[in-house]
């Protein structure tokens, strides 16, 4: 009895040590943290699952409605602008608010703060460009404008949000609360745009290339040109008149200056090579890839008779969407698109009567300097020894220890460094800017006169801005500030690094971190230009074979330039009115023909037919042959063909550059463009630098391909090009926030593009007829709340290529998604 | 939740349940009657302990007497379970050791060790329903949360479970 007593004790005794052991357990491990964040009913992360949008609410600047229609769009509408751009910011504040803050925090370099240590180099790299502070310049400029009182408006309007409700999953999850929104974030996110269009270090990795890679080897894989006939000012006889009036370009047979159109031009021999800082700078730049198209044709091409306008930024493809739909209607205007949200105002979109979109330039807007530093650390300038200014700034770690670092400034702007090399950086993005009051002009523009007059304060970045009205008005304008650099009084272009401490290729009118009067920068009216053009289209190729002035060295390979053209000159070439309509035009931009095939195929083949390795095993062969042969050039994803070219092509590119890259720092981010490998001739020193010809390359490069197919177990283009890599920025962490994989259609050469090696590709697609209908669509959803209906409502009609009406028309309210109604606030 | 105690716990051997679980006997031999004045511990109502003697009165460890009512009678286990539940899920909307406590209070309304555990595991249940409907329109895309969504369900059934071990203590 007394054994069976002391048996019961001891059942006793474990079973409450395993209560306690297990509540202790669990407490102090991870699974702690994880019950904290996910148990039923008390988890934090629920708290995310709770938030609703309201029926009404207060606003301090008066009433306004907002009508969210089925696909997630806000109809803003208001009497007083102050209003509606409260209401605004309330929108971005509760379908994007972790997006706003994960911005934010990258541009000020303050995710290691909530991320860890992971992020600490990104967060030295921004913390040294001092992104915060160049916003704040331009908010001090903004802020005594019409626009200040809007811009604190929208601001308000995101706080109230982060106030009324609860905040999105990813606070939960990562377990940190964001900080109010400023005005001078607004200004923040405008930096981060221009950033990632414009900032790109490419001439100091010119140099590094130049430094490491054989004389020959480098002129074969880093030309002065592309050599096409694609420019989007296409000036020769053929199509000069499809033009109309042409400003800041030679006329064809003038004597155009070449190398102001250069595509790769380094007429500075610098040895003076900064590998280890440029390979560093590297992850900083703009994603590779990032372009867009756009076109515009007149109304003599058109069934309505009125322009029709299409642009389709290629930006990087996230979850949620970078961009944001809106439509805005206030005694001003009546104004309808995207914009970055952190931004208040309509970027690409259309109005009552007029339509207007953006591509990247490629526009050479950041230069590098070197200095001669004494032993005081002290660096010349010009006659004079100069001190650095330097500032502490310490970088938040969470779950680490923080870093200090120094922040260093010369005359002409921040100093970046890593192992003891340095550069000085001057960018147009890293002064005051008035983009936005060009941003809020465009919104209201009554035609395409005043659209392009608007374009005069659009200070950054460069863009190529078509624009069309319901007036038959159309135009193209080069937006942004581009300097002028001069040694020793002549001008000279932008590829290259400067002796800073001999004031070479100085900007005059740049005062970085405050106002610039931009007095040495390209005027206006010597900026490329076409007004009343017929037909132009726009995908980051050349500006112009010869522009009045250098523009830049950044442009992209002319595939996607030649197919818009040649489907747009086969279908209006001695047509009348009435040839295309939005559909035509929406096709066009789903278009996935690939010119590289035209580049390559036939060679290829060729290659295979002639080779003698080839005959060796051509069993294995045959079939390819057979199945590229037949393939209708077409980057679809049910296709056998487009797989194998696709592949074969990035095979042929490793064959081809890795043992050139090979002994050298150079990776994968110094690769030549496929136009430029495609180019390569079978007498060009880079094969000479191959124990093989570019035949046999070719060959070997398309057996990886088969190898590679069959052990994947790939059949079409599809099962390679999916659309898992479009993730959330902790999509890794937490998979449930990617939109679902899908298979998609386009390369990174095709129109509708796509590009699978880094989730760059359509980030917005619009086609307009200004006063007329418009469509669009974003991969993804408008709202970035992942328990929100419209998280990922559009994304796989924008996989397969389809369109959503977007009408300046606010749907009745039985049919809206849901209504709030903004009140003035009661002061009683 | 309430378990059927029905007559066959309380007018058995006292040897095996059907759980297949020895049922322990009054400390005379007698067994336990449907009027609930000697539980299954042992304890006789009103707190005296039988008539054993020394060292076996000191460590049985003594249970409530209305607790030992409310185990072997149908009407008032229903009403512990009841409130158990309702105590339970009020905890569970605190903390994560809720689940644990509401646990441990659904299986101390339990006859048994083995049935305290299945109440939990239906506390568990009951947790994701109420956790389901606290969800509304969002409960699609936490179902798609996977893997959040296994720890979701682990939690609901096992932190109750490790709390319904008590009912081997008490």
């Amino acid at each position: 009895m007394v054994s069976a007593v002391q048996t019961d004790v001891t059942r006793r005794g474990v079973l409450a040590a395993t209560i306690v052991a297990g509540v202790l357990g669990i407490s102090i491990s991870e699974a702690g943290d994880l019950f904290e964040q996910f148990a039923p009913l008390s988890g934090s992360a629920w708290r995310a699952a709770g938030r609703e949008r309201p029926d009404s609410l207060e606003s301090p600047h008066g009433p306004a409605t907002v009508t969210i229609d089925a696909e997630g769009v806000p109809h803003v509408e208001a009497e007083d602008e102050r209003g509606a751009y409260y209401a605004v910011g309330y929108q971005h504040g509760y379908d994007r608010l972790f997006q706003l803050d994960l911005q934010r925090r990258q541009m000020r370099g303050e995710l290691s703060a909530v991320v860890g240590d992971v992020t600490l180099e990104s967060d030295e790299f921004h913390a040294r460009m001092d992104f915060p502070e160049a916003a704040r310049s331009t908010w001090e400029g903004v802020r005594e404008t019409h626009l200040g009182p809007l811009v604190e408006a929208y601001a308000e309007g995101v706080n109230a949000a982060i106030d009324d409700h609860p905040l999105p999953l990813e606070f939960e999850l990562l377990e940190f609360e964001p900080k109010p929104w400023t005005p001078t974030d607004c200004f923040l996110m405008e930096k981060q745009i221009t950033w990632s269009l414009t900032g790109n270090f490419r001439a100091l990795r010119r140099a590094v290339a130049r430094d490491q890679l054989e004389e020959p080897v480098f002129e074969g894989l880093f030309p002065e040109r592309m050599d096409h006939d694609v420019p989007i000012l296409r000036i020769d006889h053929d199509h000069a008149e499809l033009l109309g009036e042409v400003r800041g370009v030679a006329a064809d047979g003038a004597d155009g200056d070449p190398e102001n159109a250069s595509d790769g031009n380094d007429s500075n021999e610098s040895t003076d090579a900064r590998s280890a800082l440029a390979d560093w700078l590297t992850s900083f730049e703009s994603t590779p890839g990032v372009g867009s198209n756009s076109w515009v044709v007149s109304g003599d091409h058109t069934d309505a008779g009125t322009p029709i306008l299409a642009n389709d930024p290629h930006l990087e493809l996230l979850t949620p969407p970078i961009w944001y739909e809106q439509r805005v209607r206030t005694p001003e205007t009546d104004v309808r698109g995207v914009t970055f949200p952190g931004v208040p105002f309509v970027i690409i979109g259309a109005n009552q009567t007029t339509a207007w979109g953006v591509t990247n330039v490629g526009a050479d807007v950041l230069d590098c300097y070197t200095y001669e530093f004494d032993d005081e650390d002290r660096y010349r300038y010009r006659e004079e020894w100069r001190e650095l200014e330097t500032e502490a700034h310490e970088i938040e770690v969470s779950g680490g220890e923080n870093r200090t670092i120094t922040r260093r400034r010369t005359v002409h702007g921040p100093l970046l460094e890593r192992e003891d090399e340095r550069v000085g950086v001057a960018w147009t993005g890293l002064t005051a800017t008035r983009t936005i009051q060009a941003v809020y002009d465009l919104g209201r523009a009554e035609g395409v006169e005043a659209a392009v007059e608007a374009t005069r304060q659009f200070d950054a970045p460069t863009q190529n801005l078509v624009v069309a009205d319901a007036d038959g008005g159309t135009a193209y304008v080069v937006t942004g500030r581009i300097p002028i650099r001069r040694i020793d009084g002549e001008v000279v272009d932008g590829n290259r690094l400067f002796d800073g401490s001999a004031g070479e290729g100085e900007w005059d009118g740049y005062t970085p971190y405050g106002d610039s009067d931009w007095s040495g920068f390209v005027p206006f009216e010597e900026k490329p230009h076409a007004l009343n053009p017929d037909v132009l289209a726009t995908a980051n190729q050349r500006v112009a074979d010869d522009p009045d002035h250098y523009l830049g060295v950044a442009y992209a390979e002319p595939y996607r330039g030649q197919r818009i053209y040649d489907v747009l000159d086969d279908t209006l070439e001695g047509t009348t009115a009435g040839d295309t309509d939005l559909e035509f035009h929406r096709v066009l931009q789903t278009d996935t023909r690939d010119e590289r095939a035209d580049h390559l195929l036939a060679t290829l083949l060729e290659a295979v037919d002639q080779s003698e390795a080839a005959h060796e095993g051509r069993e294995s062969l045959e079939d390819a042959v057979e199945t590229l042969s037949s393939w209708s050039q077409h980057m679809d994803r049910d296709e056998p063909g487009a797989l194998l070219f696709a592949r074969w092509l990035e095979h042929y590119r490793e064959w081809v550059l890795e043992p050139l890259f090979e002994g050298t720092s150079l990776d994968e981010s110094y690769a030549p463009n496929d136009w430029i490998v495609a180019e390569l001739e079978p007498g060009s020193p880079v094969f000479e630098a191959h124990e093989r010809s570019r035949a046999e390359l070719m060959v070997e490069a398309l057996r990886d391909t088969l190898e590679e197919r069959d052990a994947e177990g790939w059949d079409g283009y599809g099962d390679w090009n999916t659309t898992s890599p479009i993730s959330h920025p902790f999509g890794a962490e937490a998979p449930f926030l990617n939109y679902e994989s899908r298979a998609a259609d386009g390369s990174r050469a095709t129109v509708n593009n796509y590009r699978v090696e880094s989730a760059v590709g359509a980030s917005w697609r619009m086609v307009s007829q200004p006063g007329g209908e418009a469509w669009g669509i974003v991969p993804g959803g408008n709202s970035g709340d992942y328990f929100d209906e419209q998280y990922d409502t559009q994304f796989g009609r924008w996989v397969d290529g389809e369109y959503k009406p977007m009408p300046l028309e606010t749907p009745a309210p039985v049919d809206a998604f849901h209504v709030v109604t903004f009140t003035e606030v009661d002061d009683a | 939740m309430p378990e059927d105690d029905g007559g066959s716990a309380s007018t058995g051997s006292g040897t095996q349940d059907g759980d297949g679980v020895t049922e322990p006997r009054t400390q005379d031999g007698s067994e336990a009657t449907e009027s609930g004045t000697q539980t299954e511990n042992g304890v006789t109502d009103g707190g005296t302990a039988g008539d054993g003697a020394g060292t076996d009165e000191v460590e049985q460890l003594p249970v409530e007497p209305t607790l030992a009512r409310v185990r072997t009678t149908r009407r008032l286990q229903a009403v512990g379970f009841a409130v158990a539940i309702t105590v339970g899920l009020a905890a569970s909307t605190l903390h994560w050791v809720g689940l644990v406590f509401g646990g441990m209070v659904v299986g101390l309304v339990a006859r048994t060790l083995p049935r305290a555990l299945v109440a939990a595991a239906g506390f568990g249940l009951f947790v994701l329903g109420a956790f389901a409907f606290s969800l509304g329109g969002s409960i699609q895309p936490v179902v798609e949360m996977a893997p959040v969504t296994y720890l979701l369900i682990a939690s609901a059934f096992g932190l109750p479970m490790l709390g319904a071990l008590a009912r081997g203590i008490v």
